[in-house]
């Protein structure tokens, strides 16, 4: 870890805590390595956001979901219908369980880097193509959705068509 | 006389432009139109940024390109987008959403249309203006998040968008929110610089009435152009909120 990078983290945790002291302790305590780094973990999803999450909501997190941070993730509304398949639906993908933003709650952590398993942030999926892809494929296997069966009516219109 | 009071929550499709919300609940298809004269109100919300809703009534449009607020449900005041517009008996109701992210989404919305007669003044069929009464409509256009890059001066909001230059006078009102701080406003009628560089509220939402007002009782002759515009000197690229309210001095 660079001396940059371990001032950044520095920086990070004295966002969260003047108590230094305990922070050194918590380290010292937890024989803790340098490949160490302070994330957020999303209590809805168990994924992770960068340390820098709290200090810059706003910039590069959260746009648009208010004043205090929250977690970004989203998460399909199973006890919402999905759209109906129109004659303007194009491609079956467009017809899921919508999907919302969960603004769960977010816990820092100490983790190993290589432990850590990041969330895609919203400002590099504006649109929610990255996102939203994941989430079909789930929508896809879980036993609440009502996917499955408007994929086989999809390919008996198509079918219909030709 | 009682209100007539549309609430629904629909999902509109992934990659959806002028999605006609109302037509599309079967049981809500005989609300189609204003059954007296009203005036009106619009309040909706987002399960995330990126719907875009147009409201027109009677052939008016009062609601342009009006981005909601990500929030699970609609609460009044918070959450109204336009609450001062008018209907004649029989006007058609056309409320459209765009969808323009790779994910279905779900509008939750609520209009109400209040009388503006009694059953003394007036019954069914009868010849009855609103706008002759005096009564004029409030155009509102509501957008954000729109990025605005570090070291921008005078990034112009309205460009592009359908009423920034009105045939009718009219009363202006600005609510602006930024996503963190570091960006100020200002807004010209024309050549007329009306409000100086000012910061404006760091609540990082759609801006919500009255909290995030900015800018008050501006008035606007006919044809003049409205002008407003943020520069961001932060350091960092921000995200801008911003709502007009365009109180029509007449029909």
């Amino acid at each position: 870890m660079s001396g940059e990078e371990i001032e950044q983290l520095v920086r990070n945790v004295k966002y969260l805590t003047d108590r230094m002291d305990m922070v050194d302790r918590v380290l010292k305590a937890s024989n803790m390595g340098e490949d160490m780094v302070l994330v957020y973990r999303c209590q809805h999803s168990g994924l992770f956001y960068d340390g820098d999450y709290g200090p810059e909501w706003g910039r590069k997190y959260g746009i648009g979901l208010g004043p205090d941070p929250v977690s970004e993730c989203l998460n399909s509304a199973y006890e919402e219908r999905p759209p109906e398949i129109t004659a303007d639906i194009q491609r079956i993908e467009q017809i899921m369980h919508p999907l919302h933003t969960t603004k769960a709650q977010l816990d820092a952590f100490l983790m190993p880097a290589s432990k850590v398993e990041y969330l895609i942030p919203a400002m590099e999926d504006p649109f929610l193509h990255q996102r939203a892809a994941i989430l079909y494929a789930k929508q896809l296997v879980n036993p609440r959705s009502r996917i499955a069966g408007l994929v086989t009516r999809w390919e008996q219109l198509k079918g219909a068509v030709k | 006389m009682r209100p007539l009071i549309i609430e629904d929550s629909i999902s509109i499709a992934a990659n959806t432009p002028g999605f006609a919300v109302i037509v599309a609940n079967s049981s809500l298809r005989n609300l189609l139109n204003v059954p007296f004269p009203a005036k009106g109100k619009l309040l909706a919300v987002g399960p995330t940024t990126g719907l875009r809703l147009d409201l027109t009534v009677g052939g008016r449009q009062v609601c342009s390109l009006c981005e909601p607020e990500v929030a699970t449900s609609v609460q009044d005041p918070l959450q109204v987008i336009n609450d001062d517009f008018y209907a004649n008996e029989g006007d058609l109701i056309a409320l459209e959403a765009t969808n323009p992210t790779g994910g279905a989404l779900t509008l939750r919305y609520r209009l109400q249309f209040d009388p503006v007669v009694t059953e003394e003044t007036w019954a069914p069929g009868m010849e009855f203006d609103v706008f002759a009464q005096g009564f004029t409509d409030t155009l509102v256009m509501q957008r954000g998040p729109i990025a605005v890059a570090n070291a921008t001066n005078d990034q112009q909001l309205m460009d592009g968008t359908k009423f920034s230059r009105m045939q009718v006078p009219g009363i202006l009102r600005v609510l602006m929110t930024q996503s963190a701080i570091g960006m100020l406003r200002q807004l010209l009628i024309e050549t007329d610089r009306i409000s100086p560089p000012s910061t404006f509220p760091i609540t990082n939402r759609i801006p919500q009435d009255p909290f995030d007002s900015t800018i008050e009782g501006i008035e606007v002759p006919k044809g003049e152009l409205q002008m407003l515009q943020v520069s961001n000197n932060s350091g960092g690229s921000l995200n801008v909120f911003w709502k007009t309210k365009f109180k029509k001095l007449a029909p």
